[in-house]
Order: structure tokens, then sequence, then C-alpha cells
């Protein structure tokens, strides 16, 4: 293993000055991740999950970390609520006992990613945001990345409060890989957007974990359109009685584009419910590979959890798979969930051309519509209207080719 | 398996066959090796390409690990070096129906098991080779050209046709366990239908001439000629025994041109053994093949039915059920692979999981590239008898083609307790009840069987409902 | 006095914590109608159930009598068996399992230890009922309530009925979203269930049925208790003025 160690860059002396000035128990949650990190190999196209990804011409190997380069915009008006924004490092030093826990335990997950403990050994700074208990927050809350190879934030939404957070990826370097935890405390109503719109050369990898607790409630909606190769794990945690998860995914994937989307849904409470609706569209050569699974623990009863992803070929080339997978152990619990690969129906492309569309004109107006009900269910129009004007232009392409 | 664990699984197995009750005339020792390999070819006087076969195979099995995604808390159970890897119960050939255990003649009654069948499974084989009815039967498929017999005498008498087809949809190397069969094979049934022949009634392992009593690594080959129809039965649902803890067979199915194979298994094997089966077909231009596969037995099944659709138009059906009760585990599904445009599949898939039992789905499809107007649906309904039973679904889809329709759609719920309660304000106890429900689940893959099995397995959900088959 | 054929007596029932039925006394001669009617949400589901034996029904205080004897801890099948039969508001469906197979069954049930009833007296029966009811003969072969219309659920449910020949028919709102012909229909299935060892509880929300099957009790009921008892003229009054003069009336008192 020591041979990966030298291959990643990433060792343990470099942790350990990235780290200095921290707490102990943040520099022990660094160096376990680094542990972890070495045993992990790094995936080729033979790697479960990765076997039909393609990989040519990609340098997934990490780099030295930089950055990262951000705007944060909290609106005044929220400021004075109390929500604040620091840096990690900063928060770590506060003595919250809340946070040490968050992270320390955060990668006690399904999927132990070789990406999310490479960037929880290697980060930088670190955003950390607060909503404090009861608040609701007016104005979403905004993160845009320009550039970073180890973004990594900590979310807190405490007890009751309501709030937006939009995440934007801007970064256009070789490679990226961003680490999100979040608590969504007591009776908490958090929307987080993760809108990914990298470069067209960079690989760009995230791993959102969430925790709710006692009827918590928490919309994600991972968007896709950047980025050379996106792969993305979403895992909520639905730890508290009654809690709540809507999952939501819209990808426009084009060119050689990869998108390789993973979720959880967790149940590990009674009278807890999720939802999840992954919605695709591929054009070019584009692939899309979804793997999701849905856990009922032993004594989850009622638990109520579905599961949907649809993909649209839009193109010859295009490729999409889905393992859409379920494990049950209670037994009063409704649980569905259904895949579907195809092209643009037809019927609905006669309907159109009838009323007089050319057929590439009918194929965006469908596609348009087949993103609405992802728009929909993440009902905040704020931030559904500004990503549906950013995927537009893309859907303007359909037919050209690339 | 440790004696006190054998004990409690014959007590909880009624209706099982005693170890004590056959005596094997010719038993290789225990354990697999290259001499134990060459002694099985040996005494089955086999051509030098068979004889190789077999030992390049058991390198393979050798080689291969368990496969890694599978229950390997059950499977590491097994030890290889203590099954016997062939034996021929010489003495079953002179058995009459007198013999057969009176406890087991009870449970063909309460199951209604047809009379040939009985004598099968009470290993009666000097019997019915007099018996009219299958007489007649064979007597009618040879008029027709049909070849029906067990797959050792197939090899002897067809050995061109054996050797073109035989380990060309499964070869060895595909998984360990078709590796193992492939190097200590023996019986199973062989079948070749010539073009255009349809076979009326479904053929079914007992009205073989000849026919070594099913064995634990059986297997089967089964080639329709173009544009022919044959239908074939193994298995019933009264228990079949083994006295050894792994069954592994292969069965490979080979439909050209426009021919139709349906192939119906009910599975109720004893519930200490491992089935590990590999069962495939190939499925040439506007062929169709149907696996109608029912699970109930056993104590780990690794089974998925496969067609790989290699000509246009063809089409694959899977239709499956499983039932797991305590200790047990079905993992089951199916494969269905598209390598040519406008073929379709189906998959349906119920499972019913109680006291504690597991099931789980594993399937695939995969469209490959420039395969336009493929179209495949798979429907998993999986009931939980209560809390401590599971249920697990893992489909994979890979599609490489743009104009197909590929569905995907997955349940598992408990049976209702708004269902329970007015099947119940009717008049039927909780037991009754539940059985109709769960019978009611199972009809779609009931009413594919022929009647008399129909009949047979809406009896024995009822046994295994009641808690105690006694 | 003969003994009654239901007795229920100051009867108390909770779903979880929650008391739904607060002190109920109804007595149920052999050869009479009774009518149970009150709005929606006084609980007259929640008596139908109770009598059944749902599990999600529990009798906290009282009792309830069959033919003289409680049946409080008798199971929901031997409930049946005795004779009584609900006609649900919300039937269940049972996929898989044919109305011919199912009737099939729960006249089985009915004859342990006897000769069930012979194969062509059982189609006899059947084809006359589903003739009476005018449903398609087709139904036989259908799953019970599978992909059932709302009208097409209550023919079942009155069709059981007419095979199964209870001694006591509790009609929850058999009569509620049909047309009037459907009305005509089914109401002439519950006046086949009369007769001099039998009776009928009919719950309803509206009086119109009443008008097909005469009462010779009206009961109403309100907030889980029985609060005004008459003749069918008491619908009749409900129908022209609504429950609400009656609520009003209540409070006030």
């Amino acid at each position: 293993m020591s041979q990966l160690v030298i291959d990643t860059g990433i060792d343990r002396s470099l942790v350990e000055r990235l780290s200095a000035g921290e707490p102990a128990w943040l520099q022990h949650a660094r160096l376990a991740a680094l542990e972890r990190l070495n045993a992990m190999p790094q995936p080729d196209d033979r790697t479960v999950g990765w076997r039909r990804t393609a990989l040519d011409g990609l340098d997934l190997s990490p780099p030295m970390p930089v950055g990262p380069e951000y705007t944060l915009t909290i609106s005044d008006a929220d400021g004075k609520q109390g929500v604040r924004a620091t840096t990690l490092a900063d928060a770590s030093l506060s003595g919250d006992g809340t946070l040490q826990a968050m992270l320390e335990h955060a990668h006690i997950g399904r999927s132990v990613s070789r990406y999310a403990a490479l960037t929880e050994s290697a980060w930088q700074a670190g955003i950390f945001i607060y909503i404090p208990a009861g608040v609701e927050v007016s104005e979403p809350i905004s993160i845009e990345l320009h550039e970073g190879s180890y973004p990594r934030i900590a979310l807190i939404a405490g007890a009751n409060s309501q709030a937006t957070v939009v995440e934007t990826h801007r970064e256009a370097a070789r490679l990226s890989s961003g680490l999100v935890d979040m608590l969504v405390c007591g009776g908490a109503s958090l929307r987080y957007a993760h809108v990914q719109e990298c470069g067209p050369s960079t690989a760009v990898f995230s791993h959102q974990r969430a925790v709710l607790e006692r009827d918590a409630r928490l919309i994600t909606l991972n968007f896709g359109i950047g980025g050379r190769l996106a792969r993305n794990d979403v895992e909520v945690e639905l730890q508290g009685r009654g809690a709540e998860s809507e999952m939501l995914g819209l990808v426009f994937a084009e060119g050689a584009q990869e998108f390789d989307y993973h979720t959880l849904q967790g149940h590990r409470s009674p009278d807890t419910r999720s939802d999840l609706l992954f919605k695709n569209a591929l054009d070019d050569r584009s692939h899309s590979s979804y793997t999701g699974v849905i856990v009922i623990d032993r004594g989850a009863q009622r638990s109520d959890a579905y599961q949907a992803n649809r993909n649209i070929l839009l193109s010859e080339g295009a490729r999409a798979d889905t393992e859409p997978k379920l494990e049950i152990e209670a037994d009063d619990v409704r649980c569905t969930h259904g895949a579907t690969v195809g092209p643009i129906d037809e019927e609905q492309l006669f309907y159109a051309s009838s009323r007089g569309l050319a057929p590439d004109d009918a194929a965006r107006l469908i596609v348009e519509g087949f993103f609405q009900e992802v728009f929909e269910k993440f009902g905040d129009a704020r931030v559904t209207e500004a990503l549906r004007g950013r995927v537009s232009p893309h859907l303007g392409r359909i037919g050209a080719g690339s | 398996m440790a004696l006190k664990e054998q004990v409690l699984v014959d007590q909880d197995y009624k209706y099982g066959f005693r170890d004590e009750t056959l005596n094997y005339a010719f038993k290789s020792r225990k354990g697999v090796d290259h001499d134990i390999v060459e002694q099985i070819s040996q005494m089955k006087g086999e051509p030098q390409w068979m004889s190789d076969f077999r030992h390049r195979s058991l390198d393979i099995f050798f080689s291969k690990p368990m496969p890694a995604w599978a229950d390997n808390e059950l499977l590491g159970q097994i030890d290889f070096d203590d099954i016997y890897y062939y034996m021929r119960a010489s003495d079953v050939e002179g058995r009459s129906w007198e013999d057969v255990p009176a406890d087991i003649k009870r449970t063909f009654d309460r199951l209604g098991v047809p009379q040939a069948e009985r004598a099968f499974l009470g290993g009666v084989t000097a019997q019915y080779d007099s018996e009219v009815v299958y007489h007649s039967i064979r007597k009618d498929l040879e008029a027709k050209g049909v070849l029906f017999s067990d797959m050792g005498v197939g090899l002897r008498e067809h050995e061109d046709i054996v050797r073109q087809h035989f380990a060309t949809v499964i070869p060895p190397a595909d998984n360990k366990f078709s590796a193992l069969n492939s190097a200590v094979w023996s019986g199973g049934s062989f079948i070749w239908v010539p073009p255009g022949v349809h076979v009326d009634i479904p053929l079914q392992a007992y009205f073989r001439i000849n026919s070594e009593s099913m064995g634990q690594f059986e297997r089967t080959l089964i080639i329709a000629e173009p544009g022919s129809f044959v239908h074939y039965i193994e298995g019933c649902t009264a228990p079949t025994f083994s006295s050894n803890s792994l069954h592994s067979a292969v069965v490979e199915l080979i439909a050209k041109e426009g021919a139709h194979i349906r192939y119906t298994t009910i599975q109720n094997w004893y519930k200490n053994v491992y089935n590990l089966v590999t069962k495939r077909a190939l499925a040439e231009k506007n062929a169709h093949v149907e696996w109608v596969d029912g699970n109930i037995g056993s104590k780990l099944t690794m089974k998925y039915p496969s067609v790989y659709l290699m000509g246009e138009g063809a089409r694959g059906d899977v239709l499956s059920i499983a039932y797991a009760s305590e200790g047990q585990h079905q993992d089951a599904g199916s494969k269905m692979v598209h390598a040519a445009p406008n073929t379709t599949s189906l998959i349906t898939s119920k499972s019913v999981s109680k006291g504690g039992g597991r099931t789980t789905y594993r399937g695939l499809v995969k469209v490959y590239e420039g395969c336009d107007g493929v179209k495949s649906n798979v429907r998993c309904d999986a009931l939980l008898m209560d809390p401590e039973s599971r249920s697990d679904t893992y489909p994979t889809m890979e599609v490489d083609a743009k104009n197909v329709r590929i569905e995907h759609e997955a349940t598992v719920s408990k049976v209702g307790e708004e269902q329970l309660f007015y099947v119940m304000s009717r008049g039927l106890s909780e037991v009754e009840a539940t059985t109709m429900i769960v019978n009611g689940f199972f009809e779609p893959f009931v009413k594919e069987l022929p009647m008399e099995y129909a009949v047979e397995l809406n009896r024995l959900i009822a046994l295994e409902m009641e808690g105690s088959v006694g | 006095m003969p003994i009654p054929l239901l007795e229920i007596r100051d009867l108390h029932v909770a779903v979880g914590e929650k008391e739904i039925i607060r002190g109920i006394d109804l007595t149920i001669e052999r050869g009479t109608v009774h009518a149970l009617m009150g709005p929606n949400g006084s609980g007259k589901s929640t008596l139908s159930l109770a009598l059944m034996g749902h599990p999600k029904y529990t009798v906290t205080i009282g009792d309830m009598l069959f033919e003289g004897r409680s049946i409080l801890d008798m199971k929901t099948e031997e409930r049946s068996l005795a004779g009584m039969f609900l006609c649900f508001q919300y039937p269940s469906a049972v996929p898989g399992v044919s109305v011919a197979n199912f009737l099939r069954n729960t006249l089985m049930a009915r004859h342990k230890g006897q000769a069930p009833l012979k194969p062509a007296r059982f189609k006899q029966l059947l084809e006359e009922s589903i003739a009476k009811l005018k449903m398609d003969p087709s139904v036989l072969g259908r799953y019970v309530n599978d992909g059932f219309s709302g009208g097409e659920k209550k023919r079942l449910e009155i069709l059981q009925a007419l095979v199964l020949q209870p001694t006591l028919s509790i009609l929850d709102e058999t009569d509620s979203g049909l047309d009037i012909d459907a009305l005509r229909i089914i109401a002439q299935g519950i006046e086949a269930q009369r007769g001099p060892e039998r009776a009928i509880l009919l719950i309803t929300h509206y009086q119109r049925v009443l008008n097909y099957v005469k009462p010779d009790v009206v009961h109403v009921m309100l907030h889980g208790r029985i609060v005004k008892q008459g003749g069918f003229e008491l619908a009749q009054e409900l129908e022209a003025r609504g429950y609400d003069p009656l609520i009003k009336q209540l409070v006030e008192a």
C-alpha cells in the first residue's frame, strides 16, 4: 500500500501540515481518512462500479491541494437573524460538540468512497454554515466555488429552522473532489441544491451526506450539466422518527460526458418517508450510470420509500445504466421503485410535430417538460427559475451533434 | 453438517426422505480431484474429448473464487471436501412402490402427486418402464424423431449432436459452479427436437428410459431445431430428496430460428441443500424461450435463468416465484441479454419471505449497441409476512442503444391487515386467509403450470402456511 | 321474551388512545330491520368494524352479545361462522383469487366436517344470485374487488351475503355512491336478506335507501352515542331538515 501513498502525493506529513492549528480530534479524523484512502486502490475500468465508465484520457490521480476560491452570499436580513458562515477550520476551534460529532462520524456511511476519504484528509479552510434554531432564512444562501481541489462544506440547520442553500461548482481544473456534510435538526426544513457547471475537462466528485433528526425534512437537488466526468454520492440517513427526504436529480449530458450518480435512502427509524426522482437526458456519446439503494432497517416500521430513475436517450451513441436496489428488513413498509430507459416517446413527438414543430424543437420542448417535474418538486422557484435558464442553452443544441 | 443440525433439519422437514433408506452400490470417496474425475469418466466409458473437458473444467473450478456479491455467509459453509461427487444408486433400479416409506406416500397423497411421478420420486424405475401410458408417449416421440434420453445415453448414442452443442451456451469458465458441474456431471436430460416438430405433451424426466435418478450434478441440454416446440418440466412440488447438501446443475437450451422452448421448474429441495444452478438459453432469430421457475425448497438457491437473444425478433420470458421461510435464502432472478435488434424480454418475479426467510431478486437486462427496437419489462413484487423476514432487489440495466424501451418496477409490501380482516370476516381463519392471499399473489405463476402441478403447488403453500408440514 | 339476535350493552370502542364510541346500547330482535343513521365521523363505521372484531378497534367497556352469547372473545372468522356478516364500506382487493374461488372457500369454511355444497347446487346458487343483482356472470372469473368500480364492489358485497345467507347482515353505507338504478337493485338484494329468523342493521348517511328497505327502528348516532330513536318518520325528518337541528337541540340540552 505504500506505493499508493507515493502515487497520490497526499501523505501523512502533508496532512499534518494541513491540519496545523486544528484541534486534535480533527487531525485524527484527517489521518483516519488518509488510512482509508490508502487502503483503497485507484479505480480503473475493472473496479466494481466503474466498469462501464469510460475513463480513457482521464487522469484521476489526486492533485496537490489548492483553494478553495469562492463567493458566499448571505442576505443582510438573514445575517441579522444570526445565520453565519465561517471557515470550517475556525468553527472547529469553537469547541462546539455538535460539529465535532458530525465531522468525526460522518464517514460511517454506506459507501466508502475513495474520493470522500481523499477530501476528508486533504481539505483546506472549508466552509461552515450555521442556521440557528427557529430561524426562517429569507433568501437562498449561495456558495459559488470557482477553484479548489478539495472543497469541504458543513451545514447545520438548527431545530425548526428553514433554509435554502445553493452550492454552485464552476471549477475548471483537472480534478475537484467536494464533500458536504449536513445535519438537519429536529423539525428543521432544509432545501439544498448542488449545481455542477464545471469545465469540460474537469473530473468532479461530490460526496453529500445528510443526517435527519426527528421530523426533519430535507430536499436535495443534484443538477448536473458540466464536467467531463461527474461522480456524485448522495446519502441521506433518516435517523429520527418522522423524518422526510426528497432527493432530486437532473442531468443533461452531451459530448462524451460521464455521469455516475449513487444514492442512499437510509430508513433507520419508524415512520420515515423518502422519495427520489433522478432524471437524465443523454445526448451524443454521453453516458449515465445510476445506482441507488433504499435500505429499510429492521424496526423501521411504517417506512414509506419511493425511488425512480428515468433516462431519455437522445442520440444513437448515448448510453444509460441503472441499478435501483432495495434492501428491506421490516415488513410494515411501502416501498416501490422504478427505472426506465428509452428515447423520447414517439406519440409525444408526433403530437408536437402535428402542431408544426420541427423534430429538434419538439425534442427540446419535451425534454424541458421532462425536467419540469424535478423543478416543481424542489419547490423553490427562486432557485429553479435560474437553473432552467442554465440548462436551456444546452437543450437548444439537441440534435446538433458534437 | 453437524449431526445436531442435520437432526433439526430433518424434523423440520417431515416429508423428506431419510438418508438410511438408500444404499449406494458405488460411491466415490469424498472430495474432488483429478483422480475422482478420471474415475467418473472411466465408469461412464466416455470419449476422450469429454474426459479432457472434465479435467479442464476441474482446473477452472479450483482457480475460480466464490462470487463476491453472493450470500457468502451461507456459501462459505459449503465444505467441498465433504461431498460425494459421484454415486450410482444401483439398488434403486429394483425397488418397487411397496418399498417407498409410508410417510412419503402420505405426503404424495396430501399433495395429490400423480402416480407416475410418485414412482419416480420414490426411486421406482423398474415399474414404469412397463406402464402403457408412458410407453405410448415414448412411441409417439420416437415416431416424430424426437430424441429424449438421459444425458449419458445421449452422449453415447448421439455423440455428434452432443459434441456440437455441449457447453456452447454455458462454458465451464462461466462461474465456479458451472465449472464444478462440467467436471463431475452425471445424469440430466438430453432432448433434440427435429425441425418443425411440435411436442404436444410436456416432457418430464420420469418419461425417460434408463433414467438415472436425479443427480446432484445433472447436466441438461435441449436443442430445438428451427420451427419446433417443446415444453420440459423438471422437479415437482413434492420434496426432492438429496443425500448430498450440494446440488449444482447446468441447463443449456438452444432455440434455433422460430423455435419455442418452455422450461418449467418447481424446485422443492430438502432445506439442507445448496442449490446452485446455472441455466441459460440461446434464442436465435424469432425464437422464443420461456423459463417458468418456482423455488420453494433448499437452504440457499442461487439461480438466474437467462436468455441470450442472439437473433432478430427473439423473445425471452421469465416468470418466477420464490418462497423463503426460516433459514432459507432464495437468491434468484434472471438475465436478459439483447444482442440483436427487435428482441423482447419480460421478467415477472414474485417472492414471499416468512419466518425470517430471505428472498433476493438479482437481475440484468443488457442491450448491446445497435440493437434498436428492443423492449424489456421487469416487474418484481415481494411480500413480507413478518418483521423478521427480508427482501432485497438488485436489478441492473445496461443500455447502449437508443431506440429501446426498458422498464423496471418493483414493490415490497406486507400482507395487508385490512385485506386479512376482510377475508377473515367471511369466515376463514388467519392461516386460511393468509394462504388464500399468498396463493392469489402467486396466481400468475400457478396458472402457467399444468393442472396437476398447480393444484399441488397451492396445497404445498397451504402446508407451508400452517407453519408445520406434518 | 326471546333472546335478541344482537344486544349491545354500554359499548365503548377506542382506536389507539382515542375513544370513538362512547357508550352505546342497541338491541336487535330477529325479523327486524334497524337503520343506523348519522353524519360522517359519528362512529357508524367504527361500530360495524368493532362488531366484526377488527384488530384496530378495541372494546374498552361494555359487551356485545350475538344470540345471547358474548362475542368479545370470538375471532373475526368465528363471528362470521356464527352468522354475522359485514358488507364493507371499503372492501379490500384480493388479487389472484377469483370471486368463484373465494366464495367456494367461504362456503367450505361453513361446512367443516360436513359435505360441502354439491358443485351443481353451488353453481345454481351463484347463477341465481348473480341474476338477482344483474351482474355479468364473468364476475366469477375476476379477482375479488381487484380493479372493480365502486358500484361493482357494492354488488359483490351483496352477492356474498346472498350466497352465505347470514343471520345478521350489517351493511355499512352499501347505498352510497350508487345511481338510482343500482340502488334499486342493491335494495332488492338487501330485502332478500329479510326473514323471520334474520335481521339487518343498515348503516347509512342518507334516507333514500330506506324508501326501498323499510326499517322497523331508526337510530341516530352522533359523536359516538345513539342520541335518538324512532320509526321511519325519524328518517324522513332527518332527510327534510338534515342533522343540524338535531345537533343544535342536543348542544342546547
